[in-house]
């Protein structure tokens, strides 16, 4: 059985806001092994976001805490790391790569000076050292003559190069994990798909493992070994890719997959989900998902169904499972 | 009931009813809410108390005043505050209190005045220079940038003299007061409405109701002016702390108000020649700008967190 | 860049225009003319001596035209005499400019030196009581009228405790130490004002720029908090506050007139407020000339400032 790198262990994040609590991860579990990629799937405002950002120890705190759960990092818990211990994992270990490359680069320095400012602090690298390993890395995630570019700043980019910057910095210091949130995002449609062959290409090259977060199915079964599927902050489903898309059991994750355009050829309606996401300040009762099921019954209602293994590897977290019917 | 529900309740009524009682219970809904909206902000609930105060204590002033601030009573000069003189007496024997009372509201009213007569020349200046646009718009902003060039209390010393060479008197000399003020608030009234302007030129909305056949002028007035009241409401809370510093500090320099009339800034300049003998006379009026000045800026902090709210969870 | 400061240049032109026509108009409007004034302190009326007097100043020619002669002169520095001392106007205001800027400089950089790390202490420990007192302060600090803030610290430090001296003006070239203690107070006066104002920018600025997404960036590659903070963030909230500020400054030069004459300051503002109390007002339409063209340079400056600071912004 392969080493597992990160393991969430009913991790809950909760917002102390002015008008009241916000939970927006509810006791969330799922485990990645070492070369893995997995998948975290979910509409936006789901949590999804919040999980990546628990996992980096990115939650401001106030308004954020973590009322309880853990997050196991090659087999210590995270969350009971002091800041001295998390800043030596942050960049040397895990790495984040964000949606929007725009903002989430410094407006003010150029693309050189701050890739090179993490490599000096975590390498312990000379400023000329730093920039020739800034060139390297430029010229890896392919951006075209790196050495001219060194200098430029984030706003003199095209957005998908502002990526494979951010992608860039991502990987400098030689992390074994990788979070990429939403990477393809807030790109263009013709240069989601090559920015996404980067990123896998370059996990499996390193042998890094890979939590990929996305709203997008589609992309999930082309990149991903195992799928979590988040509604609301909870995970409602979590299995091996294939089998999710072959065997969706919760009816959120069916809704999903009738949502998107298949491209194999099997003509099919595109169903949307009816409704909209629920309002996360005042949740409903029971199942967060029961106001936009079909098949909501009265336990529904009453009961927050829990996670159940339907096949080996396959949970899903819904009252059909309940009376073995499925 | 819960108070919620109190309020629906009378909202309802409101609308069934546009007796008196009715218009009243409006009247009661509307204020309720304009309270609970407040009570989300510390700093506008303590601005708004501290407001209440100040305008109960200008309008009641006839009455809780016992003195007439400009007789003199030289037998009583200088006295320490005692139950006789609230605060004392200042150095021709008149009492303080008297006098605190009846310079805020004047000074109050001039700074109300002043900022509504900037508003009301400022508006319909930026509104039409940012919804004409074009060369109409690049002369009307050269123009406001020229009247912004004149650095901190320049263009009133300008105004004020004239006044005083005109031998502008009582009445008079406050009409130019709050002209200056007023016209000096203008460019800036201006600029904020045409940027909102130019911002809600750009949405949906105006483009709808200029498909349906609504002329330019009418889609300027009623539709942009209410998207963009609440920037100029928080401006023009702020403004009348300026407006009070200002008057004040143009009558400590002997340039705003002529004595006797009961005024903060020249009772101020007036004490600062028995500041060693008795510093309590120019520590009310003093106090008295302060309280005033710093209940309009908490107000007006106040009501920017609660107008924006991507601030709101700060 | 050049190109950029050319056209800037270009369009000081109406605005410059704007403010010589109200200067120009300011003493148009005054009752009776400069004639009255010459006349009376002679007690002399004969209209005979009016009429070579009216040629003599052109005030038989039209509006326009006193105007554009006015302004031919002035562009020159030539603003005729003062009507109290009989030297030439600019020489007055020459030997004001000095005093004003070093005053209005030194309480500047002490307010930034005092505003932004209070402004970035309260923003990072928001909530806490250092921002609580940090935003109490700074809200005092703009709702005191500044003369009343004066007169409070003369009566402290110069009349109670008797360290300072309560007003007065020594040359820093001649004299550096005594100059010092007369700068002191002013500063403060000036400082303390300017600091409330400049907290809370930088405060309301590094909690804008805390939110955004690079200072996670930062973090998530290892880097030190105070690296994330200092360098990253604050670099990027300095950008307002260094452009206000600069407003500020130019604003200020005029608004130190109260200051000035309560600490007998011999600066532009000074100068103008004696010279309206005693009328001599070719000196105040010159001195409020003045200080508007540095206003306005001043204006031109700091956004060219703002766009070397701001790579974001292109130039051309």
């Amino acid at each position: 059985m392969a080493e597992t790198v990160l393991a969430l262990d009913e991790l809950t994040v909760r917002f102390r806001l002015r008008r009241g609590d916000l939970t927006a991860v509810d006791g969330v579990s799922f485990s990645i092994e070492r070369g893995q990629t997995f998948g975290l799937v979910g509409e936006s405002g789901s949590g999804k976001s919040v999980t990546a950002k628990a996992i980096m120890r990115l939650i401001p705190d106030p308004p954020g805490e973590i009322p309880h759960g853990r997050v196991l990092f090659e087999g210590s818990n995270i969350l009971d790391k002091s800041d001295a211990e998390m800043r030596a994992l942050r960049g040397r270990r895990i790495a984040m790569v964000f949606q929007e490359p725009m903002s989430a680069l410094n407006p003010v320095f150029t693309v050189c000076d701050q890739i090179s400012d993490a490599l000096r602090t975590n390498l312990n690298l000379s400023k000329s050292q730093a920039r020739e390993r800034v060139v390297e890395l430029l010229s890896l995630v392919g951006i075209p003559s790196p050495r001219k570019r060194l200098d430029s700043y984030v706003h003199e980019f095209s957005g998908g190069m502002r990526q494979r910057v951010m992608l860039a910095m991502a990987l400098s210091c030689n992390p074994g994990f990788l979070i990429a949130d939403e990477p393809t995002t807030a790109l263009d449609v013709t240069i989601q798909a090559t920015i996404l062959e980067l990123i896998t290409g370059m996990i499996e090259r390193l042998g890094m493992s890979l939590l990929f977060i996305t709203h997008n199915l589609g992309v999930v079964a082309h990149a991903c070994d195992r799928v979590g599927v988040m509604y609301a902050s909870h995970i409602v489903e979590l299995g091996d890719t294939r089998e999710i898309f072959a065997n969706p059991q919760h009816p959120y994750t069916v809704g999903l997959l009738n949502s998107i355009p298949r491209l194999d050829g099997q003509a099919k309606y595109l169903t949307p989900i009816a409704g909209s996401v629920c309002n996360m300040m005042e949740p409903p009762s029971g199942c967060k998902f029961h106001p936009r099921c079909t098949h909501a019954m009265d336990v529904c209602r009453r009961e927050i169904p829990r996670l159940k293994e339907i096949a080996p590897g396959h949970l899903a977290a819904c009252h059909l499972h309940d009376r073995g019917t499925a | 009931m819960t108070e919620l529900e109190a309020r629906k309740f009378a909202d309802l009524e409101a609308i069934r009813a546009p007796t008196l009682g009715g218009r009243l219970a409006r009247w009661r809904t509307a204020l309720s809410n304009a309270w609970h909206e407040l009570r989300k902000s510390r700093t506008a609930s303590i601005g708004a108390v501290m407001l209440v105060l100040l305008f109960g204590a200008c309008i009641a002033t006839p009455w809780i005043t016992t003195y007439d601030p400009i007789k003199q009573n030289y037998r009583e000069r200088l006295q320490p505050p005692s139950e006789k003189h609230l605060l004392g007496t200042d150095r021709m024997g008149r009492d303080i209190y008297s006098r605190l009372l009846w310079g805020g509201r004047r000074l109050v009213a001039i700074a109300i005045l002043a900022v509504a007569f900037g508003l009301s020349v400022g508006i319909p200046y930026g509104v039409l220079s940012g919804y004409f646009g074009g060369k109409v718009d690049t002369v009307a902003m050269r123009l406001v940038d020229g009247l912004l060039a004149f650095p901190g209390l320049l263009l009133y010393l300008l105004i004020v003299t004239l006044a005083r060479e005109w031998k502008m008197e009582g009445i008079y000399n406050d009409l130019v007061l709050i002209f200056a003020l007023g016209f000096a608030f203008m460019p800036e009234v201006a600029r904020l409405s045409r940027s909102s302007v130019l911002v809600e030129k750009q949405k949906e909305y105006v483009e709808a109701s200029r498909a349906v056949g609504e002329s330019s002028l009418a889609i300027a007035l009623r539709q942009i002016l209410p998207n963009i009241v609440s920037p100029l409401i928080v401006n023009a809370t702020v403004r009348l702390g300026y407006v009070i510093l200002i008057v004040a500090a143009l009558s400590f320099l002997g340039l705003g108000t002529p004595p006797p009339t009961p005024d903060w800034g020249s009772d101020l300049a007036a004490a600062r020649d028995y500041m060693e003998t008795a510093p309590l006379i120019a520590a009310f009026p003093g106090l008295a700008i302060c309280y005033t000045v710093l209940a309009f800026n908490l107000f007006g902090d106040g009501l920017r967190d609660i107008l924006d709210p991507r601030l709101a969870e700060r | 860049m050049l190109a950029y400061i050319i056209r800037r240049i270009f369009y000081l032109v109406p605005v410059l225009f704007v403010l010589t026509v109200v200067v120009f108009t300011f003493v148009e409007m005054l009752p009776g003319n400069i004639i009255d004034t010459l006349v009376g302190t002679e007690g002399n009326n004969d209209p005979e001596v009016r009429k070579i007097l009216e040629k003599e100043y052109g005030l038989d020619q039209p509006v326009y035209v006193r105007y554009a002669k006015w302004l031919f002169r002035a562009v020159q520095g030539d603003f005729g005499m003062s009507l109290v001392t009989r030297r030439p106007v600019s020489v007055e205001l020459l030997s004001g400019i000095p005093a004003t800027v070093y005053l209005a400089v030194v309480g500047i950089s002490l307010s930034m030196l005092i505003a932004v790390p209070l402004g970035t202490i309260a923003a990072v420990k928001r909530n806490t009581p250092i921002d609580y007192t940090a935003q109490v302060t700074s809200l005092i600090g703009i709702s005191i009228p500044e003369f009343w803030f004066a007169i409070l610290c003369v009566l402290f430090f110069s009349l109670y405790l008797g360290w300072l001296p309560s007003s007065g003006f020594a040359n820093p070239f001649e004299d550096p130490w005594a100059s010092l203690k007369f700068l002191i107070l002013p500063a403060a006066a000036v400082g303390f004002r300017q600091a409330a104002y400049t907290t809370r920018l930088t405060r309301s600025s590094m909690l804008d720029e805390m939110n955004k997404e690079y200072v996670d960036t930062a973090r998530s590659v290892g880097l030190s908090e105070s690296k994330v903070i200092f360098k990253y963030t604050l670099r990027n909230a300095m950008i307002p506050t260094i452009t206000i500020s600069g407003l500020q400054l130019a604003n200020l030069l005029g608004g130190t007139v109260v200051l000035e004459s309560i600490f007998a300051w011999p600066g532009i503002g000074r100068a103008i407020f004696e010279a309206i109390l005693q009328r001599d007002y070719p000196l105040v339409q010159a001195g409020v000339l003045v200080l508007g063209c540095i206003v306005v340079v001043m204006n031109l400056l700091v956004d060219l400032t703002y766009r070397l600071l701001n790579p974001r912004v292109k130039l051309g």
